[in-house]
């Protein structure tokens, strides 16, 4: 390789790198297709680089109006109950995708009414250096726009944000 | 996984940023770099940050020039950290379509892209250009934001 005269100053040249480019890499799910490929992708990737994963699922908080038909027929004791239940089943899939790939794996449930704040927040707690996610979640018209969850992650995020469609 | 990694550039600190990082990333994992510079041939430049944009009238060739020394410089940040990197220049109207194209084209599988380019409002949307990107692309895309001004991110 030719060595040009000035040195970029981030990076120097010959030493290899002993530590992964990324050591911890958020998976957050809603459960919809796009996620679970995001899941396997940001899993096998982890793999490759050595890194460990952390899967999160954010459900909403109980309200009492919505027209959310997993809270219109529910207390809010039972709400809570669906919902960790719920949320246990999609997290579930990012431990398995991690336990096949022999990579270390935590699970976080969040509870929040904005997802994306759920996702900083726990990428931020937890020490995440990426963030790997669908560009659509349940909610989001495919092919078309980017989904709003999404948006908002890429908008907040201070960590670098691997999109998969 | 993540061979090929297109690199747009722009010449702003936005794509500065993801440039360093799509070098560290491609020197990580021995990948390649594609970098791509967009002379975008429509008087897009009416805020006209760029020194070269003076001339309303578009001399293409100035902006080609330019757009050639910003591809030219990821490479040879590349080159530095060992990283095969491939320098190319297109002349369009969408920089968005021209990175989807050269994507596919290139048979790259990673875009690497700043979170908004020179005329993107970071607090308020992701740039129009990285969307239109996001929306399009049928490879992952590696969204870097700068560093943020005055609030923890």
């Amino acid at each position: 390789m030719d060595q040009p005269a000035s040195q970029p100053a981030s990076q120097p040249a010959s030493e290899p790198a002993t530590q992964p480019i990324y050591r911890r890499i958020l998976l957050p799910t809603d459960g919809s297709e796009a996620s679970q490929r995001a899941i396997l992708a940001g899993v096998n990737f982890a793999r490759e680089i050595g890194a460990d994963v952390v899967g999160l699922t954010a459900t909403p908080a109980f309200h009492v109006v919505s027209a959310d038909p997993d809270m219109i027929e529910d207390t809010p004791d039972g709400y809570a109950a669906a919902s960790r239940e719920r949320a246990q089943a999609l997290l579930a899939a990012v431990e398995r995708a991690a336990r096949e790939a022999g990579v270390p794996c935590r699970l976080e449930q969040a509870v929040s009414d904005n997802p994306y704040e759920a996702i900083i927040g726990t990428a931020r707690r937890l020490g995440c250096d990426l963030i790997v996610m669908a560009s659509h979640g349940r909610r989001g018209l495919q092919g078309l726009l980017l989904g709003s969850e999404t948006q908002k992650v890429l908008v907040h995020s201070a960590i670098p944000v691997l999109v998969h469609r | 996984m993540y061979k090929r990694i297109l690199v747009p550039t722009d010449g702003s600190d936005v794509s500065a940023v993801a440039e360093q990082a799509a070098v560290a990333f491609a020197r990580a994992l021995g990948s390649d770099i594609v970098a791509l510079s967009v002379a975008q041939s429509y008087p897009a430049y009416a805020a006209a940050e760029a020194s070269m944009a003076v001339d309303p009238d578009l001399d293409i060739h100035a902006l080609r020039d330019a757009a050639e020394r910003n591809a030219a410089r990821v490479c040879a940040a590349a080159a530095a950290a060992g990283v095969p990197c491939t320098a190319l220049t297109v002349s369009a109207h969408s920089p968005s379509d021209a990175i989807l194209d050269s994507a596919r084209e290139q048979a790259c599988d990673l875009i690497f892209m700043g979170s908004h380019g020179r005329r993107g409002l970071s607090r308020l949307l992701a740039g129009s250009e990285t969307q239109k990107v996001l929306a399009g692309a049928e490879v992952p895309v590696m969204v870097m934001r700068p560093r943020p001004a005055g609030k923890p991110g």
